[in-house]
């Protein structure tokens, strides 16, 4: 850290508490602003803009991995599209969801509701699921493609849609999209990199065949070829700045109730940047980079460093971000044992005995008591307990699920004999027994030695 | 150019363009408020998560989820007045009320008929009952289309997509033996007032629809048959197939699935004009007995039905296989005819006739189309696949304003990773592999003379496809195979031979194609990577059937590849 940092702002309280609202709502709330992907986004913007004025019927598929912006691509479209005067009258977008809209009934009456059709008053429609397909289809077949408003259909988790009942829906809507009726465009959104192979052939037939693939670390978007991880510092400059001279009436009316000082603004943000430049910060960055590189993940993680400023803590240093990141690398099995009383953990340790040995062989409660038994004996410091005691023990670790029944819970055997597996890594006993506090010698020595 | 449907008239609520009281969603804008969240630690505010928020538009009323929360939350139905509704311009998705004459006289200001304002106690009646007073058009809502805006923007490219299009066209090149084979088989009916059934099967995208479409709206048919088209998809499940013939033919619709049978039973036995019963994707209607099949099929013997019944679907062997107990009664037999996916020539054929339509034919270049018309030909021979595909083609022309598409250029338009197939529509720059798959194709496909009187002949992909299975099976020692397997094995085959080779997921729609002419039987269709293969035919009948012994006694001969 250089000394041109360390300059006496003054931090009003009132100001960090602002600006931590300002950057938590900026980082949380998505934007429609898209970067990168230029391509795909004119591809799709095509697709719409042909759909609602040359009453063209199309259907695409956006695939790509959770959390590279398929979501954040058509918001931006749409809201592109929306400034349109021919799409603002005339298109009708309905949004379905795979997990919300389970099945093909669920999926159609809800499709009825947003294209507000004659048998839905309000938001409650009416009829059952044959009459209102055979309705939306009625409606949607004796439209044409001079005179009927063209429909979007956005079918978010499209993978879940083929799980539907021969596909129903799916197939009537890519009917409608391949013949001369009302222009559609149908839009689908999935993780699934093989969602073509889960179409059964008569609607893989109607399907256009326009897969659209989007892939984090792409930055065509950007103004000059950079590389992936620039592009990544760049967003970390981005989300945390703060409105100053130059931007102060382009911020958006969402964050109307956050009026920044400019000049506060213009010194927080020079000191965000040159957090982009002291070393330490971006090989940290990188790291990070190297283990996970979707966006929103980011997101959350500088949501988490927000979260730290005070009117105590005005500043974010770079250990901020380090502590921040420890949350998301936390062993947490290991959290878990350090949390188990002595006993337990005695058990747990005669376990990973018990797994070296015999190599991986299944376990039960005889076993394991064997080998604790063995074990206190030797040690005089060890206090002897009764079996219930220790078998209450050994029940608590297993519905901690740190030992996995073999063959299904309810096979008929007692539960001493109840054969379980074992699924723990011998270096997080390791760990938990190096942090445990106040372990007795003894029962460390006999972690390390295996051979008892 | 539209397709067959059959219209059925609505009646319509009317709703006043100017109601000022209104049930419905309540508007509201989605803020999230976390002022208070972080001064003070009562979480006052209960905030909700949404699924998801797509942009909400500001001229439609938000439909966005959390607005299906709230109005889940206030049981109360919320009294609010439309913005949109208070403009006299019809611009609500509602359908504008076109008094009985569907007329889309849609001039600015054209304010629907009014009827009486709804009162805020207005008890919606439910659709069985509005759907009982058919009197109207449904109409979806119509737009105001300036055509000066459209002429100006229609350019080349744009007819050439608007041709390509896969709506049905007027003439259907390539299938005229089918359709002089349908004709006969109706007149021939018509002229004894007789009963017959036919099944129709083939590859989707090959036209089966569309052929008969063509014969439906042929006049001398549609004067003397009563013609009804159901499309088995559209029905919620096997029985209700009844209530809906009964609908068509305007009967008195009964409650129950039986009734409905007897209704149409009688109606068949009463003196009645012919009709002619088209059931589209048939099986849908398969049931565990399959007695709505069985019914079905059983009607043309029945005396005096008057009735040809037209079924269509994929399977080759649906009538054998689901449908055993028909072949027992002569009278009962359905005639079979087969749709055989197109050839090359076929395809060019289509989408150069297309082009000539629409007076584009310099549009795309013969190469092109050649080329395209190959690779389509030799995966499934689809037609919707090779017209979806020479429409991108001159899409991504017209994003480069060139019209010669055999350019190379390295801007393809998208990202095709997933189908190889694609990626060549505008080859880079002449690769080895290209060369030989296009020779290999004509000398199996040669153009006209080679168009062949066989109807089973496999697609080349099919071919090798079937043949790396026979290798397997013969040479191999693991009898129990998998797709993902049988995929390892094809590659190395193709890879001998320099042909292009199809990726996972196209190949599993190749193992399913080959599937429908009951060739194989895919078992578990969870995970297509891991379901099981079983040939199902002889090997020496599959060897007939392939045509091409140099090539698969190659293929057999060469242990190498597994």
């Amino acid at each position: 850290m250089s000394k041109k940092q360390n300059m006496a702002i003054d931090f009003h309280d009132n100001m960090i508490l602002l600006t931590r609202k300002y950057l938590k709502r900026k980082i949380m709330c998505p934007e429609t602003k898209f970067r990168h992907h230029v391509k795909e986004r004119v591809h799709i913007l095509d697709l719409l803009k042909r759909t609602v004025e040359n009453g063209e019927s199309n259907s695409a598929l956006l695939i790509g991995p959770r959390g590279c912006g398929k979501t954040t691509l058509i918001n931006s479209v749409l809201k592109e599209l929306s400034s349109l005067k021919s799409f603002k009258d005339e298109a009708l977008v309905v949004n379905l969801h795979g997990l919300v809209h389970t099945d093909d009934r669920l999926a159609l009456k809800d499709t009825t509701r947003q294209m507000q059709l004659e048998n839905a008053v309000g938001d409650k429609v009416f009829g059952t699921f044959a009459e209102n397909l055979s309705f939306l289809l009625e409606c949607l077949k004796s439209g044409d493609k001079t005179q009927s408003k063209p429909v979007i259909f956005i079918l978010d988790e499209f993978d879940l849609f083929c799980a539907h009942r021969n596909q129903t829906l799916l197939y009537n809507l890519f009917d409608v999209a391949q013949s001369a009726q009302a222009p559609i465009c149908v839009l689908g959104i999935t993780c699934r990199l093989d969602v073509i192979e889960l179409l059964e052939k008569r609607v893989k037939s109607r399907f256009s065949h326009r897969q659209i693939f989007l892939f984090p670390g792409d930055t065509s978007g950007s103004d000059q070829p950079t590389s992936a991880f620039d592009d990544r510092l760049k967003l970390f400059q981005h989300l945390l700045s703060l409105p100053d001279d130059e931007n102060v009436n382009e911020t958006d009316q969402q964050y109307e109730d956050c009026k920044m000082n400019p000049q506060f603004g213009a010194r927080w943000n020079e000191y965000i940047k040159s957090l982009t430049e002291n070393m330490t910060m971006v090989n940290f960055l990188k790291r990070m980079y190297q283990l996970d590189v979707s966006e929103r993940s980011f997101r959350n993680f500088l949501a988490l460093v927000i979260s730290s400023l005070s009117e105590k803590h005005p500043k974010l240093e770079v250990n901020d971000f380090v502590e921040a990141n420890k949350f998301f690398h936390q062993d947490d099995k290991v959290l878990t044992l350090q949390g188990l009383s002595v006993l337990e953990l005695c058990l747990i340790i005669a376990m990973k005995h018990q797994t070296e040995i015999y190599d991986d062989e299944p376990l039960n409660f005889e076993m394991v008591l064997n080998r604790y038994v063995k074990f206190a004996n030797q040690n005089s410091s060890i206090q002897t307990v009764q079996r219930p005691v220790i078998m209450k023990a050994f029940e608590h670790i297993k519905n901690l699920e740190l030992i996995q029944p073999v063959g299904g819970p309810n096979t008929r055997v007692e539960k001493e004999h109840q054969l379980y597996k074992f699924s723990l890594g011998w270096q997080q006993i390791a760990d938990a027994v190096k942090n445990y506090p106040e372990l007795p010698t003894e029962v460390s020595q006999w972690a390390v030695s295996s051979l008892q | 150019m539209s397709t067959i449907q059959a219209t059925i008239p609505f009646n319509i609520r009317k709703k006043s363009s100017k109601t000022t009281s209104f049930y419905g969603i309540k508007e509201k804008a989605v803020t999230e408020d976390f002022s208070n969240a972080a001064l003070r630690q009562i979480p006052e505010l209960k905030y909700t998560p949404r699924v998801k928020k797509i942009v909400t538009l500001t001229s439609s009323d938000s439909d966005s989820d959390a607005d299906v929360e709230n109005s889940a939350i206030t049981k109360r139905s919320v009294k609010y007045s439309r913005k949109r509704n208070t403009t006299d311009k019809v611009s609500t998705p509602k359908k504008n009320n076109t008094d009985g004459k569907s007329d889309h006289s849609c001039g600015n200001g054209a304010t629907p008929p009014k009827q009486k304002k709804i009162e805020e106690s207005f008890s919606p009646s439910t659709p069985s009952s509005m759907l009982g007073l058919l009197d109207l058009e449904c109409v979806v809502e119509d737009v105001e289309k300036t055509q000066a805006k459209r002429l100006l923007k229609s350019s080349k490219f744009q007819s050439a997509r608007k041709a390509l299009h896969s709506s049905v066209s007027a003439n259907l090149p390539g299938r005229e033996k089918e359709l002089t084979e349908l004709r006969e088989f109706i007149s021939h009916r018509l002229k004894n007032f007789s009963s017959g059934s036919l099944y129709v099967s083939g590859p989707p995208g090959t036209g089966k629809t569309a052929s008969l479409s063509k014969i439906m709206l042929e006049p001398e048919f549609k004067a003397a048959f009563k013609v009804i088209y159901i499309n088995c998809t559209a029905i919620k499940s096997a029985g209700a197939i009844y209530a809906k013939i009964v609908e068509d033919l305007g009967l008195n619709l009964a409650k129950t699935e039986k009734a409905n049978r007897s209704t149409l039973e009688k109606y068949l036995k009463s003196k009645h004009q012919m009709l002619l019963l088209v059931l589209d994707e048939i099986d849908q209607l398969t049931t565990r007995s399959q007695s709505v099949l069985y019914t079905i099929f059983e009607w043309p013997s029945k005396e005096g039905s008057k009735l040809v019944l037209v079924g269509i679907a994929n399977a080759l062997d649906l009538t054998d296989r689901i449908l055993p107990r028909l072949q027992a009664r002569c009278e009962l037999r359905p005639k079979l005819m087969h749709f055989a996916p197109y050839s090359k020539q076929q395809i060019v054929n289509i989408i150069t006739e297309r082009l000539e339509e629409a007076n584009v034919s310099d549009v795309l270049n013969k190469v092109a189309v050649q080329m395209l018309a190959a690779k389509v030909a030799a995966i499934s021979g689809d037609i919707r696949k090779a017209l979806d595909i020479s429409r991108r083609v001159i899409e991504i022309a017209e994003a480069q304003r060139v019209a010669q598409v055999l350019q190379p250029c390295n801007d393809n338009g998208s990202n095709i990773a997933g189908s190889p197939r694609k990626q060549q529509e505008i080859p880079q720059e002449k690769s080895v592999g290209l060369k030989e798959v296009v020779m290999v194709l004509n000398s199996v496909y040669g153009g006209a003379q080679n168009i062949n009187n066989e109807e089973s002949i496999f697609p080349l992909q099919q071919k090798l496809l079937l043949c790396s299975l026979m290798l397997i099976l013969n040479k191999g020692k693991n009898k129990d195979l998998t797709i993902g397997m049988l995929h390892e094995v094809y590659k190395k085959v193709c890879k001998k031979r320099n042909i292009h080779i199809v990726d996972m997921s196209e190949f599993v729609s190749l193992c399913s194609l080959v599937e429908t002419r009951g060739v194989l039987r895919i078992v578990g269709k969870k995970e297509p990577r891991l379901s099981k293969v079983h040939l199902l035919w002889d090997q020496e009948e599959l060897g007939g059937a392939l045509q091409d012994k140099t090539m698969m006694s190659e293929i057999l001969n060469d242990a190498s590849c597994l």
